[in-house]
């Protein structure tokens, strides 16, 4: 049975999503506080069942997103999904078996493309608002953000995985995503530093090249940077946040320490 | 291996982007990335389809004022890296 659609929304994101109510309604109470900005125009997104699907042999999240000229489409046994950028739209047919982690994980990939098609960019970075300043610690899976961010205590973590980053007058802006674990409730800080993570013994900050930190960035975008057609795009977007942005290396070994080095030379 | 008689081509999907004088080459079916400098990313606009890798490397050691035997040891590690990496493919293999 269908319930009334939810709507998802972070910054200048909004997602309209109808679907069924198993599926919906424990992403409905998990991101109840999560509604788009009132004049933000929706992207609608339809999610159906279908038992002629052959069962999920996993979670949705195991299927990578193949992504081309702006279509991006989830295939896995149980799933059929596309969100489309030109159409605003995104559907998913799913198995009775599949989940609504599932479900979330598609209301992502359709987030990632919409936040890019509207001038951010989701980005796979722990965010962490210290003395006001917000620093995105990024790096690929097992670079230490969950660690950096659980010793980053009490500042607030906005996510400790995925982060929308969206232009602002004022310059670009992190934002909080209910993708990955949250301390506190900042939803938006300004963007002061990006940092790469570097597991070491030492803690120190190391400069970055540009063309290695445009390269580190490119591949922490989720779903964009599949598509060779958006690539070109979605450097250039990198680049725009690198002219306002410092980018280091930041070498940390699992304490708090890091912040110290960081406060000495970045605050 | 690959061999000095041998012409290679980009791989159709890589994006490239030059950043100070670096090059960045994005390999979007695989997520990863490859930041050549000057010299490698030479060897990558040389890449063309046409030429062999014993030419690329005799134009590099000449733009370049090297030693030309250290020119051909370096562009054809490197080249078999890139090929290995899925950035460039060889399109020739000349035995």
């Amino acid at each position: 049975m269908n319930v009334a659609p939810f709507e998802l929304g972070i910054a200048g994101t909004a997602l309209c999503v109808h679907g069924p109510e198993s599926w919906l309604t424990p992403l409905r109470a998990a991101w109840a506080s999560w509604t788009p900005a009132a004049e933000t125009l929706p992207w609608s997104i339809t999610i159906a069942e279908d038992a002629d699907l052959a069962a999920p042999q996993g979670p949705l999240f195991d299927a990578r997103p193949r992504c081309q000229g702006g279509v991006c489409t989830l295939l896995a046994s149980g799933f059929q999904g596309t969100v489309d950028a030109g159409q605003h739209a995104g559907h998913l047919r799913a198995h009775p078996a599949a989940t609504s982690a599932d479900v979330g994980y598609f209301l992502r990939v359709a987030l990632a493309v919409q936040a890019f098609a509207c001038g951010g960019i989701l980005f796979h970075a722990a965010g962490v608002a210290h003395r006001g300043k917000g620093y995105a610690l990024f790096g690929v899976s097992g670079s230490g953000k969950t660690t950096a961010a659980q010793f980053s205590a009490p500042d607030a973590v906005l996510n400790d995985d995925l982060l929308l980053l969206w232009p602002a007058a004022e310059g670009w802006q992190m934002y909080a995503t209910p993708f990955g674990k949250r301390r506190g409730d900042v939803r938006r800080v300004a963007l002061h530093s990006l940092l790469r993570l570097v597991k070491d013994s030492d803690v120190f900050l190391a400069p970055m090249s540009p063309g290695q930190a445009l390269g580190e960035l490119a591949s922490n975008t989720p779903v964009l940077s599949a598509d060779p057609l958006w690539l070109p795009d979605v450097l250039s977007r990198w680049e725009t946040v690198l002219a306002e942005t410092p980018v280091y290396a930041l070498h940390f070994r699992r304490d708090p320490t890091f912040w110290e080095v960081v406060d000495a030379e970045l605050g | 291996m690959l061999s000095w008689d041998d012409v290679l081509a980009k791989e159709s999907a890589i994006v490239t982007r030059e950043s100070g004088d670096e090059l960045v080459v994005v390999l979007p079916e695989q997520g990863k990335f490859v930041v050549l400098n000057a010299t490698g990313a030479r060897l990558v606009h040389l890449v063309d389809g046409a030429r062999t890798l014993r030419e690329i490397a005799h134009t590099i050691a000449l733009e370049f004022n090297a030693d030309s035997a250290q020119v051909e040891s370096d562009v054809l590690r490197f080249a078999q890296s890139l090929v290995e990496r899925g950035a460039l493919v060889a399109i020739k293999h000349n035995v």
